[in-house]
Formats: C-alpha cells, sequence, structure tokens
C-alpha cells in the first residue's frame, strides 16, 4: 500500500518565500483532490535564514512525515548543512537546483541523488517582473498533475492583495516553470499523475488552528495568552475568533500572569485556556498546582520544542513529557493528554477542556510542533464532541456551603461569584470541606484523596489511544510520532500492533491490559533524549517483559523505516 | 433615617467565622474592619463581591471576609484577580496583599495592572517586612535595617516607591493609608471601590512582633495629600517631598481602561468555514 | 452633637466596636497561652455588649440617623473606646492587658463626659453624662485591680519570634 504519491521538499533562504509557494501548492493540490501534508523547518532567524517546506501528497490522508523525500527543489543552498539531515533523500531521488545559487553541495552529492539543473533564476530574468519562485511553483506541480490555471486560484488567493502587475508575472513564471518540466529529461521528473476529486468535504487546517478551534468548540471562552513559539498561532488564531463568538482573549506580562489569570477567570465559571511551549510550562507550574488544590479547572496547550531551557524554539521535540506529567510538587492528579496528529489537535483539545471543566483540575494537552505548525488537508472532521458542563452548585438557604464537599464521585459542586448562598474562599493552602485552611492530617488525606477519585469519573473509553493492528509486538507512541508509528506498523504486515497513546494521565490500566492482550514484546517510539514516556509506561503500566525504548531528542523526527527496523529486530530478538 | 440597632446592612456580616491568624497588634486587624465596613457602606451584595489575596501574613484577610474569596499563591493575587474581572465584569473585585507579595515577587503584575487600569481595587498592607517567614527585609524596608539574620547589614538598596511606581505605570487612583485611622482607611477603600479603574491604596499597617518600632508610627504620619490630584505629572512633583508617610488620595482621574474586544456573532461551526477548502 | 439621636447613634457605634475590638484581642491572645488576659478582654467585650444594649434600649422608638462608617466626630482616628491595636502583643502580661484596657474605657469616658460637657441639650447632656459614670465605673475597676497585679516584668518568652529590637 503506498503512503504516498509524491514527497517533496522545497529550500531557499530568506527573500525565495518557500512557504507561500509550499502553501499555494498544498492548498491547489487539495482542491484538485490530492490529500497533502506540509511542515516546516526554520531556522533561528526572525526574517530570512534558511527555511524548507517539507510536504507529502497522496491519494488517502497524509499525518505522517515519511521517511524521504522523492524530490527536491532547492532555489538556493543557503545554510544547507545546518538541516540536510532533516531532508532524507535516496540514490533514486531527484534534486532540482538552480544552476545560479552555485554548486551542488557535498552533503546533498553525499546521498547519491540525481541532480538535475533547473534554470530558474535564468527564466526568471527572461522577462520583466517573473521571480524564481513562481518559476520552481510551476515546474514541481507538473509532478502532481496540476496546470498553471490549477495553481492561479491559490495564488491570487496569497498574492491578491500586492496589486495586478505581480499577479501577472507570476502567473507567467508559473507557466515558465511548466515549461521547464517539459524540457527536463525523460524519466527523472516523477510523475503522480492526476488526483481523484474530492469526494467529502475537505479541510485545510494546521495542527495548531485546529487546537485552537477545539478549544472554541470544548467552550473555551477566556484565553491569556504569552507569546512563545511554536504555540503562538493558536492564540493568534484565537484572537479574532474567540471574540467572534462572545469570548476573549487578552495578552499578559508573562506565563505567571497568563496561568493565575486562567484560574481567576475560571473561578468566576468561565472556561478558560492558555497555549505555551516548555519554557512557559516551566513557569505555569505553580499555577497549575493552586489550579489543581483549589479545584479551578483550566486547559493548557502546550506545543512542545526541543530543551531544556530556551532549546531550540523552532524545533519539534517530545521532551515536556515528564514536566507534563510529574511537574507539579505535591501530589497533583491532573490529566495529561496528546493528541495523535493534526485533525487529532482539535478533537483531543476539546476533550481535554470538558474533562477539565468536568473534573475540576488542569488539564494539559502536549502537541508538538511537528503537528502544531504543519498544515494537513483532512476529511471534515465530525461535528460535536463533548462540551464543558461544570457541575455548579445550588446553595441551599441556611446550610454552610462546603466547596470541597467529599461527595462519593470526589466532584464537588462548584459555586461562583454572583450566587447567593455559595460564598466560599478558594485556596491553595490545604484545606476542609468548607475551603478553611487546614493542618490537620484527616483533612488533608481526604482532599487528596477525592482529587484523585475523581479523575475517574472522565470516561476515557473510545479516546485514550489509537489503535490499529493485532500484532505481537506493540509500538507505543504519542503525539505526532503516532502516525509515523502507524505508517510502520502497516508495512510490517501483521508483525506489530499500534497504541497511540491520546490519554497519558489518568492511567488506564484496563484499557491498556485490553490493549495488549496477545502481545509479546513492546516497542515505546518518542522524540526525546531519555526515553521519557517508555519510562513512564515500566513504572505505572503491566507491561510484557521485553520492552525496546527507541528514542531520540529533535530536530530530527522518528522515521516510519526506523520504526520498522526496530520492529524486524525485535521480532528476531530470542528474549 | 434608619434603625441603627437593625441596620440594613452589618459590617459584622462581612466577616467570616474563620478566626485571624494574625499576632495581636497586628495592623491587618483594622484593615479588615476597614474592609467590611466599606464594603457594608455600599451595601454590596455578598455573593457579588471577591477578595482575592496571594500569600503572606495579610493574604490571609481573604478567609475572614464572608464575600467570595481566593488565597492564591505567593505574588500572583493580581493576575487572578484581573482574570476574574475581565471574565465576570458583573463582580466587584478586591484584591489585597503585603508589601513583599505585591511588590516583590509580584511586581511585575502591579506593573501591568496599574497599566490596565481594570476597576478594581488592590490594597497592599504594607509592613516593611515578611512577617510569615519571621521577619526579613521585603521591598520596602529600608537599606540599613538591620535586623533580619538574612540581611544582618541591612538589604543594601534602596526601597521601593509603590506610590511613584503606581503613578508612573497609570494607575487611576493612588491612595496612602495608615491602619491606625480606621475611619479614613475605611472612607478611603469604600471610593476606591467606587472608582472606575484601577484604585491602589498602599496601606502603612504595622508589624509589631517583627518591627515593634512601628507601634510609634502613628506619631509619624501625617494628613498631606488633603484633596486628591487630578493631574498625574502634579501628582508626581507632590512625591518629590514625600516621606513615606504623607496620608491621603494623592491622584485620582477617570481614565480609560483596558477593554477586550467581544463581537459575539458568529457560532463555533460558522467559524469553521474558514477551513473548508 | 445636636440631637440625642446623634449622641445614640455614636453611642451604638462606640460599644459594638469596642466589643469587637476587645474579642479579636482575645481571640488573638489565647493563641499565645494568655488564657488570663484572653479572659479580661471577654469581659471587658461583655461589660460594651451591656453597654451597647443600654444604648439600644434608649434608643428603641427613636430615628437614629444612618451614619457612614467614616462620618462619625470622634476626637481621635478610632473608635473612642478602641483598645489601641498596636498597644497589644502577644507577649503582654496581666497588667500590661489592664493597661490597655484602661487606655480604652478612658477614652469612652473622655468623649462620654466631652459630650456632656458642650452639648446644651439637657437631654443629650443626662445621658451622656449616665454613660460618662458608667465608663468612670469601668474605669475604677480596671485601677483597683491594676493596684492589685504587681508589674512582672516583660514576659519570659524562650522561642521568641525572631531576634529583633
Amino acid at each position: 500500500m503506498d503512503h504516498h504519491v509524491l514527497s517533496l521538499a522545497m529550500t531557499g533562504s530568506g527573500g525565495a518565500g518557500v512557504m507561500t509557494v509550499g502553501q499555494i501548492l498544498v492548498d491547489a493540490a487539495a482542491r484538485a483532490g490530492w490529500y497533502g501534508l506540509m511542515r516546516r523547518s526554520l531556522g533561528p532567524q526572525i526574517r530570512g535564514g534558511e527555511s524548507a517546506a517539507l510536504m507529502r501528497f497522496g491519494h488517502r490522508p497524509i499525518l505522517s512525515h515519511g521517511d524521504s523525500f522523492d524530490l527536491l527543489l532547492a532555489y538556493d543552498w543557503g545554510n544547507i548543512n545546518r538541516f540536510a539531515a532533516e531532508l532524507p533523500l535516496r540514490p533514486d531521488s531527484v534534486v532540482l537546483f538552480d544552476p545560479d545559487a552555485g554548486d551542488v553541495p557535498e552533503v546533498i552529492e553525499r546521498t547519491d541523488a540525481r541532480c538535475v539543473a533547473a534554470p530558474l533564476s535564468a527564466m526568471a530574468k527572461t522577462e520583466k517582473g517573473v521571480r524564481a519562485n513562481m518559476v520552481g511553483l510551476g515546474l514541481v506541480a507538473t509532478a502532481l498533475g496540476l496546470t498553471p490555471e490549477d495553481l492561479t486560484e491559490e495564488m491570487t488567493k496569497a498574492l491578491g492583495d500586492k496589486g495586478e502587475e505581480i499577479l501577472a508575472s507570476s502567473l507567467a513564471g508559473l507557466k515558465m516553470g511548466a515549461e521547464l518540466a517539459a524540457d527536463l529529461p525523460a524519466g527523472v521528473f516523477p510523475n503522480g499523475g492526476r488526483p481523484t476529486p474530492a469526494a467529502k468535504p475537505r479541510w485545510s487546517i494546521t495542527g495548531n488552528e485546529a487546537a485552537g478551534l477545539g478549544a472554541i468548540r470544548g467552550g473555551i471562552r477566556f484565553v491569556a495568552a504569552y507569546p512563545i513559539t511554536p504555540s503562538t498561532e493558536i492564540l493568534e488564531w484565537l484572537a479574532p475568533n474567540l471574540a467572534e463568538v462572545g469570548g476573549q482573549l487578552v495578552q499578559v506580562e508573562d506565563e505567571l500572569a497568563s496561568v493565575n489569570m486562567l484560574v481567576g477567570a475560571s473561578f468566576g465559571g468561565v472556561p478558560s485556556l492558555t497555549a505555551t511551549s516548555g519554557p512557559g510550562l516551566s513557569l505555569m507550574l505553580e499555577g497549575l498546582g493552586l489550579s489543581v488544590s483549589a479545584e479551578v479547572p483550566l486547559t493548557l496547550i502546550d506545543v512542545q520544542r526541543g530543551g531544556p531551557s530556551t532549546g531550540i524554539p523552532t524545533k519539534s521535540e517530545q521532551s515536556d513529557f515528564n514536566i507534563a506529567v510529574y511537574g507539579m510538587h505535591g501530589d497533583a492528579p491532573h490529566i495529561v493528554c496528546a493528541p495523535t496528529s493534526i485533525p487529532d489537535c482539535l478533537s483531543t483539545v476539546q476533550w481535554a477542556v470538558a474533562s477539565a471543566e468536568a473534573a475540576q483540575c488542569p488539564a494539559i494537552v502536549l502537541s508538538d510542533q511537528y503537528m502544531g505548525q504543519s498544515r494537513a488537508i483532512v476529511d471534515e472532521p465530525a461535528a460535536g464532541g463533548p462540551v464543558a458542563n461544570r457541575r455548579i452548585a445550588a446553595p441551599e438557604d441556611g446550610a454552610a456551603y462546603k466547596r470541597y464537599a467529599l461527595t462519593n464521585d470526589g466532584v464537588s459542586p462548584m459555586s461562583v461569584p454572583g450566587v447567593k448562598g455559595g460564598e466560599y474562599t478558594a485556596d491553595g493552602l490545604a484545606h476542609n470541606e468548607r475551603g478553611t485552611p487546614s493542618t490537620q492530617a484527616s483533612d488533608h488525606q481526604s482532599q487528596l484523596d477525592k482529587r484523585e477519585r475523581k479523575l475517574d469519573i472522565l470516561d476515557c473509553d473510545e479516546i485514550w489511544a489509537e489503535t490499529a493492528g493485532e500484532g505481537p509486538i506493540a509500538v507505543i507512541a504519542f503525539g505526532s510520532l503516532t502516525e509515523a508509528a502507524r505508517e510502520a506498523v502497516e508495512r510490517a504486515h501483521g508483525d506489530a500492533r499500534l497504541i497511540g497513546v491520546r490519554v497519558i494521565l489518568p492511567l488506564q490500566p484496563e484499557l491498556m491490559a485490553e490493549a495488549l492482550k496477545g502481545v509479546s514484546k513492546v516497542l515505546v517510539v518518542e522524540q526525546n533524549h531519555g526515553g521519557q514516556f517508555a519510562k513512564f509506561l515500566k513504572g505505572h503500566y503491566a507491561l510484557p517483559a521485553t520492552v525496546e525504548s527507541l528514542h531520540r531528542p529533535g530536530p530530527l523526527p522518528i522515521r516510519p523505516t526506523e520504526i520498522l527496523a526496530a520492529i524486524t529486530a525485535l521480532k528476531g530478538d530470542a528474549r | 433615617m434608619n434603625d441603627l440597632s437593625h441596620p440594613e446592612v452589618d459590617f459584622t456580616d462581612y466577616k467570616s467565622d474563620v478566626s485571624p491568624v494574625w499576632c495581636p497588634g497586628c495592623g491587618d486587624y483594622a484593615v479588615l474592619s476597614a474592609i467590611t465596613k466599606a464594603l457594608a457602606e455600599l451595601a454590596l451584595p455578598r455573593e457579588n463581591v471577591a477578595l482575592i489575596s496571594g500569600i503572606g501574613c495579610s493574604s490571609r484577610i481573604a478567609a475572614y471576609t464572608s464575600v467570595y474569596g481566593f488565597h492564591g499563591i505567593h505574588g500572583r493575587a493580581l493576575p487572578i484577580a484581573q482574570g476574574l474581572k475581565l471574565a465576570r465584569p458583573d463582580t466587584t473585585v478586591l484584591c489585597a496583599g503585603g508589601d513583599g507579595d505585591g511588590f516583590s515577587i509580584g511586581g511585575n503584575h502591579f506593573l501591568h495592572a496599574c497599566r490596565r487600569n481594570l476597576d478594581l481595587t488592590y490594597i497592599v498592607m504594607d509592613n516593611a517586612v515578611y512577617g510569615m517567614t519571621k521577619g526579613q527585609a521585603s521591598p520596602t524596608s529600608a537599606a540599613d535595617w538591620t535586623h533580619s539574620k538574612l540581611t544582618p547589614e541591612g538589604p543594601g538598596v534602596p526601597p521601593f516607591q509603590p506610590l511613584d511606581i503606581a503613578l508612573a505605570a497609570g494607575a487611576s487612583h493612588v491612595v496612602r493609608c495608615f491602619s491606625g485611622k480606621v475611619q479614613a482607611l475605611t472612607k478611603a477603600i469604600a471610593e476606591a471601590i467606587q472608582h472606575p479603574g484601577f484604585s491602589f491604596i498602599q496601606v502603612i499597617s504595622p508589624c509589631v512582633t517583627y518591627r515593634p518600632e512601628m507601634r510609634d508610627l502613628k506619631h509619624v504620619v501625617h494628613e498631606s495629600f488633603t484633596e486628591p490630584c487630578t493631574d498625574r505629572r502634579e501628582a508626581r512633583r507632590r512625591l518629590i517631598d514625600d516621606d513615606g508617610f504623607s496620608l491621603g488620595t494623592l491622584f485620582k482621574s477617570v481614565e480609560p481602561s483596558y477593554k477586550p474586544c467581544h463581537q459575539n456573532t458568529k457560532t463555533a461551526a460558522e467559524l469553521e468555514r474558514q477551513f473548508a477548502l | 452633637m445636636n440631637s440625642l439621636e446623634l449622641f445614640l447613634a455614636h453611642a451604638l457605634r462606640l460599644e459594638e466596636d469596642s466589643a469587637i475590638r476587645y474579642d479579636e484581642m482575645a481571640d488573638a491572645l489565647s493563641v499565645h497561652r494568655k488564657s488570663d488576659v484572653a479572659r479580661l478582654f471577654r469581659k471587658m467585650a461583655h461589660y460594651s455588649r451591656l453597654h451597647l444594649a443600654d444604648a439600644e434600649r434608649r434608643a428603641a422608638g427613636l430615628e437614629i440617623p444612618r451614619l457612614k462608617a467614616w462620618e462619625y466626630q470622634w476626637p481621635g482616628d478610632d473608635s473612642p473606646e478602641n483598645a489601641p491595636i498596636e498597644d497589644s502583643d502577644y507577649a503582654m502580661n496581666d497588667r500590661d492587658a489592664l493597661l490597655l484596657a484602661l487606655k480604652g474605657e478612658n477614652g469612652a469616658y473622655a468623649f462620654y463626659s466631652s459630650v456632656a460637657a458642650k452639648s446644651s441639650d439637657p437631654g443629650i447632656a443626662e445621658t451622656a453624662m449616665e454613660f460618662a459614670a458608667e465608663e468612670q465605673g469601668h474605669v475604677a475597676l480596671l485601677e483597683d485591680w491594676l493596684k492589685r497585679t504587681p508589674d512582672t516584668g516583660p514576659d519570659l518568652d524562650l522561642d521568641p519570634p525572631a531576634e529583633v529590637g
């Protein structure tokens, strides 16, 4: 089964317009009926610098980054040594390069890929105003069976505000590219044929946009925002869109303010959320602990990047796993979940919001840069899904309201300002049922018990994991590696099964045991240096004796072929 | 004219049944009394008022009132208060705490709360010492205050200037009171609650346990800001000669508050159309 | 004070404030192993409540003006019978507590007798005089008690909050 028809990378330093060109190509391809995925690889520069649009197209939804690139279009070679490792090529890959940008660097030659000169700049110069990036776009679009006409609509959308002249010269550039494709030596250029027109409606969406939409669908109406790469797009998308549905987003002075503003707004009864990345999560931990103790629900999306400290802000990693699970001081039961794909960012964030509200505790959603900043063409997600529905108190006259009443399921109906007779003081100090600070052992014990107990109300059966296959080797992954693992499991032809864990906390021992029935060996796959997820699974779940850990820090994603190799090795392992 | 023996609203209704942990002699008792009296004067329904505090001796105050309260974490009272006010503008929000909570660990929030100028009242009980951790120098302690084991030669840095900073950062109502003058404090709190913007009240509130010399402050404080300035530059000029013990309303001006945009024109389903191909 | 109603409004406030203040001090000191001192303050609160009840009886049927908390015409910064907060101390001994209560009762006595002396309304003067006499009784009681309470010096605290001073 082919996982894709064409994988394509476009590189170019500042000014090449690689991201815009990639976006036009993906959208035009989608309109023609292709499924697609576009990731971004960016350097550290504020503007310009090296950048690459990494794309994959096919006849079925594509959510995994795949193994390597069939085609590389290099507008130039700026800083190629810094990120060539992110562009794996095979001997049968084709590299189209602009000879005006200099010789093919050694790091590319060494891949044995077939390098073909495409005189983009030279052609562009033949007509006034034409730019090389459009020539390149017209060229590679032919590999997907797209003509300049197919690209015109999306190009107009992207460049329409730049004026007629630019549009006209861009269209001329596309045509030159198509001509150039026809002139290329036969057989060097992949031809994916034509797509099948879409039968059902499709969306073009990034993980960060999907996360923002999930927040709104779940009922979030207050967001406190402090910008941080690579989560900022969630906040930027929410700013106008949240206002459209009557909510509000406020930009605040720091992450300490954002998490505590959520606590205040949620104390007021309004479902609240923020998005951040590792450094922000570190700063927010104390506030999350307050959310646990005071039982004020909130949702936090962590779009992970390389860490520790400032790390690699523009590159993906899954190394915030430990801090999300274990970060708070004290015993602090909370929800941790991870979307398994770009469209899943929508449903997982939505579930997290509804779950935080139901259990009156914080929920951390572990997204990552791969998912957050990548765009996918997906089938229109189903409407509906869970929404915030907090258990609100209806205090009885005369009876002292017990905000932290020891109920059977641990969830205590919450009063909010405006409710007469429900006045109480929320507290981060250990407290009794009424919320009065208490150092008494029995109060501490019973409140800790109830906070742990209440997470059992969450219905995780449907959502807890993404599973596929029935083989004896279970590949357990989370986050954006789930789809790479799925691809590997499919290629393993019955040797392996996928468990892409979506609900990390609360633990789901029964569901895990069910998923592991018939499994003799486990392969845990994750994008970090320490194997954090594997250690967590070994510590908290009954796993078979043989557990292998495949882990690597960012920025190089773990590829399906590597996972497949690990499955094969594990299969042959006599342990 | 009402029958005072059965007043419509009695200030004691705003007190909870929780006994303060404060030391005998603490100025914060007077602040609690003033807050409850101010609320009673304004006859605000208890369920429509919230008192948000951080951590420290004075921050315990939230639990001592019978309105909605939040005793949060150290330094973060203002973000919690502002989050609540933004989400629930119908609620009267008071925020209270100490000088360490507000000016040191929470200093950044203080600046930005002044800038945002939301309609809330921030009361800082300033005793120039960390009482809960047993007597360390605070941001308002004098540079040569040598009575803490942590800084035996004094903190060595000049004290934080709350009024100057509030003014510079954009607070629209700036007041200094003394806990020993309960009537004036009560009036100031009531006015602050009614002021449509960020009201900051620095209350000099003695810690008789760690700063016993503060018992004598009643002879040191003086009414100097008799009429509030409505001009920010003029208010700053007034502070040039301030010895830190001038009492009264320094500055009061109705100025724009931060307002989030609400449109409420679409449903979530309508928003989703932007993603459709 | 130009009306009995206004005077009674002050008396009601003064006595209630004083009772609350004494109770607060009693609460605060009882956690410092000062049960004798706490008991004394409770007793003073009780006297204030008795006096409050008396003022309420006299106010019955009258239209008592409702003053704002800051509109009371006190001679000082606080309600006159309020024992000064800052004179309270966790290490105070019985004698210190008596002296503190004496300040409160003297404050009330001074207030009532000043109203009695200054008022041109015989009704107000008479009532104020009676209140003053009652406070004077409390003062005498406390002074007598003070005579029987030796100065034991500063209370020895083996676990001081910090090296202060």
